[in-house]
């Protein structure tokens, strides 16, 4: 359409949707071109219609969906072409790349789709899409609120990839999750760039897919594209072995390039294609087919964790993190994620849990509650196709889990227990496992998708009944051709030396079966024997993973006790000889006496030096990791003893509102946590009212904002204002590089941070 | 052209903080060497250019300074390149793990997309060069008076969503953020440009770099547009978006 468009007369800095309603003989031209060359779908001119691209124009998404919809309706008139609403991206990037929300996003999508169902479209196509989430909001806003059938195409680079990182088989596996009606690649590239990438589409997906690609490549001076339209043709030739559903063309092509496409393939029979169905689960950047030993690590739980339970009633989210990152670099492939405690809203605790994993974990995530809203919440949210955690037998459970599933598109879990409780013989629970396969068929959900979980049971209790579970797992996974998971920690509750049972356990269910063990995968023995594991059943072919792995390397001698002081080691940024230190001085001192004795001190020298300007940033940094480190060592000893760690007031930190530049503001939380000083950081783009909100909620009594242009310090003077008129007794300091000291007294802040050490100086006047 | 090559490490070092001829500690500059292997496994550079002339771009040309560095330009090109965004999300991880990770992260990045442009730049110099045209250096929004509000409209006009992948927000800031825009001017007379100088620097009052005597046009360091340095890190600046030569 663009192309067509500025044929005939559209100046580059226009906007082509605009014409729909300015010139609609001249599109509706172009579309009666295209259905004229034998197009059976054709695109309104809506590529860039929302709300957000046509702010300012005069014109709302209503008026131009209406427009372009009547003028591809009008050409289509007498003929059996159809018309498809086309969606393009809305502009701009999603959280956490951009600061577009989620939700946001669905609505603007709401809008066109809501339009252009009443305009008469026939179907919606969304298409260009580089970001998969983009394109989850929406199809669920086309689903939720149309009944017109949703076409998806997203555009990839020779790699395979979008511009976000997402690869084809994610996009399938969320896609058909999500219920569209088919699948394609459109823009970018060339029919013979395109081919390989359709391929792998064709592979994995089920559903009906689409091509459109560009006329070859554009050239890089003048844009034009390089191939004509018979060679476009006769490359796309090609595709008919392929199975593909329907072809077009996009950038640079022309209702000549359709016609001799529609020429060619008329007639061609559609080959039915033979996709083999696999249990995969996918973030948007990597899809993990369930073919090996994929291991769920289980450390996002709260369940006798006493800091993770903490953590969560604060609303501190990095640690949430640190447990992620900390499982994916152990090897984990999946993490579960559970946040149910009891006193926090474990809703929006999953929403955001969610949300912050997947800014910084690429891995699949298992949403695990007891609570229906908060999984549904989660699902929501998640980008790409998740596992739930979980369903039983129970039959109100089934009918209440398995459609919010099949709505969302995920992997399910089905315990083998139900009303009557966990059964004892294997038998049993297989015919439990059998129902939950025949009810989550019912609900359109195929076996791939779901996982039984045979649960264990502890061996100190039910000694008798731990081969049962082991016996259910060969059953279940023989007879029933499901992946099987299975928490493997809880059978060596109550006894000592609980890894080693562990492991032996593990062990055991691997070899009955077990696709996806639930555990720690920080636990070296037990990831061991699934690296042996993997080598003994030859998964791991000539032991290649095996040898990366463990060749070469002896098993690890704890450094020898330096005998470093905890001030020299914080000094010189050392974080094991800290930690070593610390637990030297806890056979003499109490864990106050060290933080205030030692570490403190040791910090305020680097920090002087830094003023000084005799030591730098990396330097203080590396010294605040050496003394985090030490101070996990007096968390862990309080801990064992069940006392109250050590801390100091509350202080919140933020970046304001349409800022997102947050280093800054995350350099000044490390330096004040390493103070003792409890650090809420509510994160970046945050408006006024979370502020205060959250000041409230904590009774801070200092704030530092941050902000680094100077088109974002109006919302430091607005959030400082409001939380002033708030009547909140805190003071507040401001930092940023625009920042000066006469400009943050204007705006009226108390203070002025010129850096972190600043930061530090002024917490400890304000709250000593 | 190498990647690593556009990483000119006296720069990165000045971005953390260390002044000229002062090279960090060992362990400093192994893990500069670590980031840099994990970056360039990262980084997915994509860069456009696209040429106006300079009349159809007036409306968004706002500001002298940047008339200034147009004048006797007929023509204007503007570039736009980014790293990516996994980039962000590599960040975003070191963030939590390890701080000074994530600092040098943020340093290294900023020299790399410095130097990807700096290298575009070139070559696109050269190309006009054969045609018997020059090339002013290049001028970003954010530098001098040439207001980052701009950003949106010339991404649109680049159709850089589409090309590469860039975007901005509706505060002007570019995502993905290790990303430059800029203008350059075309003339058929030898051009070098006219960089703005400190007077209508967003950052004059605070700027250390002036402090040292130096100003961005002449200094060695680089400071350009979508630097994260928060509470001014280390001993030098950021701004809404400068970019020098």
């Amino acid at each position: 359409m663009g192309t067509m468009l500025q044929s005939k007369g559209l100046s580059p800095g226009e906007r082509p949707d605009l014409y729909s309603v300015t010139h609609p003989d001249i599109v509706t031209q172009i579309n009666r071109a295209y259905v004229e060359a034998g197009s059976e779908l054709i695109c309104t001119n809506t590529f860039g219609t929302n709300a957000k691209k046509l702010e300012g124009s005069g014109y709302s998404v209503r008026d131009i969906v209406f427009a372009a919809t009547a003028c591809a309706r009008k050409a289509c008139e007498g003929t059996h072409s159809r018309v498809m609403l086309d969606i393009g991206p809305i502009g701009e990037m999603l959280v956490p790349a951009g600061t577009l929300e989620f939700e946001e996003a669905y609505s603007v999508f709401r809008e066109i789709v809501v339009a252009g169902e009443e305009a008469g479209a026939d179907l919606i196509l969304f298409e260009t899409m580089t970001d998969l989430y983009e394109v989850k909001a929406g199809v669920l806003a086309a689903k939720e609120n149309t009944n017109l059938p949703v076409l998806a195409s997203m555009t990839f680079e020779e790699n395979g990839r979008t511009f976000t990182g997402c690869c084809i088989e994610s996009m399938v596996a969320t896609l058909e999750g999500l219920g569209v009606d088919g699948l394609g690649i459109n823009c970018s590239l060339g029919p013979v760039e395109v081919f390989p990438l359709a391929r792998r589409m064709c592979e994995v997906a089920s559903l009906p897919v689409f091509i459109k690609a560009n006329a070859g490549l554009p050239d890089p001076g003048s844009g034009v594209y390089n191939i004509s339209a018979q060679q476009f043709c006769e490359e796309m030739k090609e595709y008919k072995a392929l199975g593909v559903a329907a072809i077009g063309g996009c950038c640079g092509t022309t209702p000549d390039y359709v016609r001799l496409l529609a020429a060619s393939f008329r007639g061609v029979v559609i080959q039915q294609k033979v996709s083999v169905r696999k249990s995969v689960v996918c973030s948007a950047i990597k899809a993990v087919t369930v073919d090996r030993v994929t291991v769920i690590g289980e450390n996002i739980n709260p369940t006798g964790k006493k800091r993770l339970k903490e953590a969560l009633r604060n609303g501190n989210m990095d640690y949430l993190l640190e447990q992620a990152i900390a499982q994916e670099k152990a090897g984990a492939k999946v993490l579960d994620v559970n946040v149910g405690l009891p006193e926090i809203d474990e809703v929006s605790m999953m929403v955001s849990a969610i949300k912050a994993i997947q800014s910084v974990s690429n891995l699949p995530l298992q949403i695990d509650s007891t609570r229906v809203d908060v999984i549904e919440a989660g699902l929501r949210v998640y980008n790409g196709k998740p596992i739930v955690n979980s369903v039983n037998g129970e039959q109100a459970v089934l009918d209440q889990l398995l459609p919010i599933c099949k709505k969302y598109g995920a992997a399910v879990v089905g315990l083998t227990l139900d009303e009557k409780g966990i059964p004892t013989s294997a038998e049993e629970r297989f015919i439990i496992a059998e129902k939950i396969v025949n009810e989550a068929a019912k609900h359109g959900l195929t076996r791939e998708d779901v996982y039984i979980d045979c649960l264990t049971l502890t061996a100190s209790a039910q000694q008798e009944d731990v081969k049962e579970t082991l016996d259910a797992l060969k059953m279940v996974k023989e007879r029933l051709g499901v992946r099987t998971v299975l928490g493997v920690s809880n059978i060596s509750f109550g006894l000592p030396n609980r890894q080693q049972i562990n492991t032996s356990f593990l062990t055991l269910a691997l070899a009955h079966g077990l696709d996806m063990p639930i555990i720690n995968p920080l636990s070296e023995p037990m990831m061991a024997s699934i690296a042996s594991f993997n080598v003994l059943y030859n998964y791991d072919e000539q032991a290649k993973e095996y040898l990366e792995c463990y060749a070469g390397t002896t098993p690890p001698v704890e450094n020898q006790d330096t005998e470093m002081s905890l001030q020299d080691a914080v000094l010189q940024g050392l974080k094991k000889p800290a930690a070593m230190a610390a637990r030297r001085a806890l056979k003499t001192l109490k864990p106050e006496d060290i933080v205030n004795g030692m570490l403190i001190p040791a910090l305020d020298i680097v920090g002087n030096d830094f003023e000084k300007g005799t030591c730098y940033l990396p330097q203080l940094l590396q010294s605040a990791n050496a003394a985090v480190e030490a101070f996990d060592v007096l968390k862990t000893h309080l801990e064992a003893l069940g006392q109250e760690d050590v801390k100091k007031d509350k202080i919140l930190v933020a970046t304001v509102k349409g800022d997102i530049h947050d280093i800054g503001k995350n350099i000044v939380k490390t330096i004040l946590a390493n103070y003792g000083y409890q650090v809420i950081d509510l994160g970046r783009d945050r408006s006024p009212e979370q502020i205060v909100k959250a000041a409230v909620e904590h009774r801070v009594r200092l704030v530092g904002l941050s902000a680094l242009m100077t088109t974002t310090l109006g919302a430091m003077k607005e959030t400082i204002l409001a939380l002033r008129e708030a009547g909140i007794a805190c003071e507040v300091m401001v930092g940023g590089a625009v920042l000066t000291p006469e400009y943050a007294a204007f705006i009226g802040a108390d203070y002025y941070a010129k850096d972190a050490k600043a930061s530090v100086d002024i917490a400890k006047k304000v709250l000593g | 052209m190498i990647l690593t090559e556009m990483i000119i490490l006296e720069d990165v070092y000045r971005r953390l903080g260390y002044p000229v001829d002062n090279k960090p500690d060992e362990y400093t500059c192994q893990k500069i060497n670590e980031v840099m292997d994990q970056v360039m496994k990262t980084a997915a550079i994509r860069s456009i250019k696209k040429e106006f002339t300079v009349i159809s771009l007036e409306p968004f040309l706002t500001g002298k300074d940047i008339d200034r560095h147009l004048v006797h330009c007929h023509k204007c090109l503007l570039i736009a390149a980014t790293l990516g965004s996994q980039i962000d999300t590599l960040i975003r991880k070191a963030s939590v793990s390890d701080m000074n990770e994530a600092v040098i992260m943020d340093a290294v990045t900023s020299i790399l997309i410095e130097g990807v442009v700096e290298e575009f730049e070139a070559l696109v110099r050269d190309e006009y060069h054969q045609q018997g045209l020059y090339v002013t250096s290049r001028f970003s929004p954010g530098y001098g008076d040439f207001p980052i509000t701009v950003q949106n409209e010339l991404l649109r006009l680049l159709d850089a969503g589409r090309k590469i992948g860039l975007y901005a927000t509706p505060t002007h800031i570019l995502t993905p953020r290790k990303s430059i825009t800029a203008v350059c001017g075309i003339s058929t007379q030898p051009v070098t440009g006219h960089l703005a100088g400190c007077d209508t620097c967003a950052l004059e009052s605070v700027c250390q770099n002036k402090k040292e005597g130096n100003t961005c046009a002449r200094s060695s360091i680089k400071i350009q547009q979508n630097v994260d340095h928060g509470w001014r890190h280390g001993n030098h600046v950021a701004k809404q978006g400068i970019i020098s030569r």
